[in-house]
């Protein structure tokens, strides 16, 4: 129980901080009814008819809402609940089949022998990848393939791109791990022991595997985070309804109640990664 | 070292399944366009679309399938029946007689009492269109705050009259959009500001950031709908679009930037792809405005502020900057848009003998790549004041411009009203709309309602005032094969109302 208390704590801290910390910045946004009236914002009667129906909560009543699951109301005058979990229901596949892609490249990192020369080359070409460029060099490769090709393509290859570009940049950061730790384990008296006991090379990197996983596990909460910065780029750029393109409506009308829920289910998601790589390293009976 | 138990692997396995399963069905899927939908562009997904919280032109293209007024006018005057199915003009009174058997999208009978009610609230101070009908007779309250609309009564149980205290030649236009757009008593707004109205469509679905989809009403309507569904899809990226109807996928796209005419028009300017393009006027102007306050708190007198401006507008290279748009726009010199030829305004000034303080001054834009190139051509240096530009959101521009947090600002100003009043507020003291303008003393007794007075309005606004006029735009509109029945309001607004598909 202590021990959850003192893993929990600074979660909690990080997110009701991060909510907070949201709220105050909202203030530096634009006003959202100048945003939303334009020039009419000038006129007082206009002003005042707008703020009338969207009315600014103060901190207090915003916590005391969320107390009782009120997330308060879109400046369209949506539920900001039902808002996010329209948006989710769009991001979330796309984030769970990045998060399996990944996976997928830690699996291939961790079996793929060690090689000498094409191991460097691969770790510079990924420390100098721009990962924030692919969501751009994918809609590139959209409208090239639109337009010089004359392709019309499906909203599964869309879909595919998408995903793909949003799996590369954390991709690239767990292959380099995966390969350092992998690389290293394979030193180990246990990997030389393996072999001697007659594992073929192939079964001897598969039961390494388990190893290579309990280290990345504090990378968890990375990845998520890396994945979820990618998915404010590509989904605006793809022109695709979800969590980044939400996010993006939020900052640029200054939507404050869906900017706070959103800020708040972001936040919550990343410390569940978090506790979930403690309980993995745990698991492991790895250091915390 | 333990393993991960087996449980949780086939767990993770079997949710990956169902997840994939589920995107397959989540799927953005845009559907073929068929022969009975139209498929158009919504090129900003911050939707309001109740006629007296409107106020972005997005909003109205959407609700000018859902929303109708008495009447419909064309830009080139001519007038159509809508809700009103006949209406005469005796002097300063119209009147106008209502189709029978007509009702909203819920159901509910367009009645007399419906129309007093609607055009009354549109006149009210609280409204955004109260200026645009202000020419009804009305009495302000003695607080300001609500409007006794004495001009507008019933005349039988279907028939309205409305009096103009001083007509105006914008009245009909004024009355054809959303001012004069007409809902049901007591109607209840849902989110988006949807209401029901007497438009042919009425709101299926809206997917945020994705789509809205309308479909036609099948009984009520007095304009009978072209096509079974209406289909606007978010797609904010020109490319993306342009994408779209060399596809097929889009039927109308308003060819607002260069980057989408260099993908749609050909050298010889035709369309690359099957369809047609039309060209038309629009109340639609790129400007440049300099903030005197701010000007002045960099130690400018008044009278170097003016140097200032007539110097920076006599060396914008209009011509250049015109050029970039490829057609979808010409050169404009005069500052206030109705006097399209404001004596003096093309003569040019001393840049040489120009004596300001040493100054850097910022020029504020939108980051599009259209508004970029425009602040690009702008003069980098004019005498002593060296001048950059910098792109911010349009949110954060509109901001700055409101609150005259800005040096010089660079925008795109549209009137939806083909009116030299809007034009006017701009410069008119006591208006709200003068924090974007300078307040000309006596500029409110000037009747732009006649060329006189937009001759006079103009001469004042180029000497006086801030603006520096720099491009008229044009609609230039790509439409698909098998497209017709798009109109245009005077100011070049586009109405949907009555489009069809063959």
């Amino acid at each position: 129980m202590c021990r959850l208390s003192r893993d929990l704590f600074p979660i909690v801290v990080a997110v009701v901080g991060a909510h907070a910390l949201t709220y105050l910045l909202v203030g530096v946004l634009p006003d959202a009814a100048v945003v939303s009236l334009g020039i009419e914002g000038t006129k007082q009667e206009v002003l005042a008819a707008y703020q009338s129906v969207h009315e600014t909560r103060s901190y207090a009543k915003v916590i005391v809402d969320l107390i009782h699951f009120d997330l308060g109301q879109t400046l369209d005058g949506v539920p900001v609940v039902k808002e996010i979990m329209d948006a989710l229901s769009y991001s979330a596949p796309r984030l769970t089949l990045s998060f399996i892609l990944v996976s997928g490249v830690v699996t291939a990192a961790a079996l793929l022998p060690p090689s000498q020369t094409a191991d460097p080359v691969v770790a510079s070409f990924l420390a100098f990848l721009p990962p924030y460029v692919m969501p751009f060099i994918g809609l590139v490769l959209v409208l090239y393939l639109g337009f010089a090709l004359n392709l019309s393509l499906s909203d599964s290859v869309t879909q595919a791109i998408v995903i793909a570009t949003l799996a590369i940049a954390p991709a690239a950061l767990v292959w380099s791990q995966t390969r350092k730790i992998a690389h290293r384990n394979l030193s180990t008296d246990f990997a030389r022991t393996l072999l001697s006991i007659g594992a073929t090379p192939l079964i001897q990197r598969f039961r390494l595997l388990n190893n290579v996983i309990a280290e990345l596990a504090p990378s968890l909460e990375k990845v998520f985070t890396g994945l979820v910065s990618v998915l404010l780029f590509v989904e605006p750029i793809y022109g695709l309804s979800g969590f980044g393109t939400t996010a993006i409506r939020a900052i640029r009308r200054s939507d404050t109640d869906l900017l706070l829920g959103l800020v708040l289910i972001l936040a919550l998601s990343v410390a569940a990664f978090r506790m979930l790589s403690i309980i993995v390293r745990r698991h492991y009976h790895m250091p915390i | 070292m333990r393993t991960l138990p087996r449980w949780l692997m086939i767990a993770f396995v079997v949710m990956a399944v169902v997840i994939a399963i589920v995107l397959f069905e989540k799927t953005d899927k845009t559907a073929p366009v068929s022969e009975r939908t139209a498929s158009l562009r919504l090129q900003s997904f911050a939707l309001s679309l109740h006629p007296l919280k409107m106020a972005d032109v997005e909003s109205r293209q959407v609700a000018t399938l859902l929303h109708t007024g008495l009447i419909a006018q064309e830009q080139d005057g001519t007038t159509k029946p809508a809700i009103a199915s006949a209406w005469i003009q005796k002097g300063n009174e119209w009147t106008f007689t209502l189709h029978k058997n007509i009702t909203f999208a819920n159901g509910s009978p367009v009645t007399v009492k419906d129309v007093l009610t609607s055009l009354c609230n549109a006149l009210q101070p609280s409204s955004p269109w109260s200026w645009a009908l202000a020419s009804i007779a009305h009495q302000r309250s003695q607080d300001g705050k609500t409007i006794d609309c004495t001009g507008i009564t019933a005349t039988g149980e279907n028939q309205v009259n409305i009096v103009e205290s001083h007509p105006v030649p914008w009245f009909l236009d004024a009355l054809s959009g959303p001012a004069g757009w007409i809902l049901p008593s007591g109607a209840k707004e849902e989110a988006y500001g949807v209401v029901s109205g007497a438009g042919p469509y009425r709101v299926k679905e809206i997917v945020p950031d994705v789509r809205v989809t309308l479909e036609a009403r099948s009984t009520g309507s007095v304009i009978t709908p072209g096509v079974k569904t209406v289909t606007f899809e978010y797609l904010p990226d020109d490319s993306v679009a342009a994408q779209k109807f060399s596809g097929g996928q889009l039927d109308v796209l308003d060819l607002t930037s260069p980057q989408l005419q260099q993908l749609l028009v050909d050298a010889t300017g035709k369309l690359k792809y099957p369809g047609t393009m039309t060209k038309r006027p629009w109340d639609r102007v790129r400007l440049v405005i300099v903030n005197q306050k701010a000007l002045s708190a960099k130690g400018f007198s008044p009278q170097q502020t003016r140097d200032f401006i007539d110097a920076l507008a006599s060396t914008v290279e209009r011509d250049k900057i015109a050029s970039l748009a490829k057609g979808g726009a010409d050169p404009l010199v005069a500052p206030f848009p109705p006097a399209k030829d404001i004596p003096g305004a093309n003569t040019p000034r001393k840049v040489d003998q120009l004596k300001t303080p040493k100054s850097n001054l910022t020029i504020l834009t939108e980051p599009d790549p259209y508004s970029d190139l425009i602040a690009a051509s702008l003069p980098k240096q004019l005498g002593s004041v060296s001048m950059g530009y910098k792109g911010v959101d349009k949110g954060m521009l509109i901001n700055s411009l409101l609150k005259g947090e800005f040096e010089i600002i660079s925008v795109l100003i549209e009137a939806t009203v083909h009116s030299p009043e809007f034009w006017k507020a701009f410069f008119t003291p006591g208006n709200p709309y003068s924090v974007v303008g300078v307040p000309l003393t006596g500029l409110d007794n000037v009747d732009v309602s006649t060329d006189s007075g937009v001759a006079e309005a103009g001469q004042r606004i180029l000497h006086e005032g801030n603006w520096i006029a720099l491009l008229q735009e044009s609609r230039i509109q790509a439409v698909a094969p098998g497209i017709s029945g798009i109109s245009f309001s005077p100011s070049g607004q586009t109405n949907f109302a009555f489009i069809k598909k063959d």
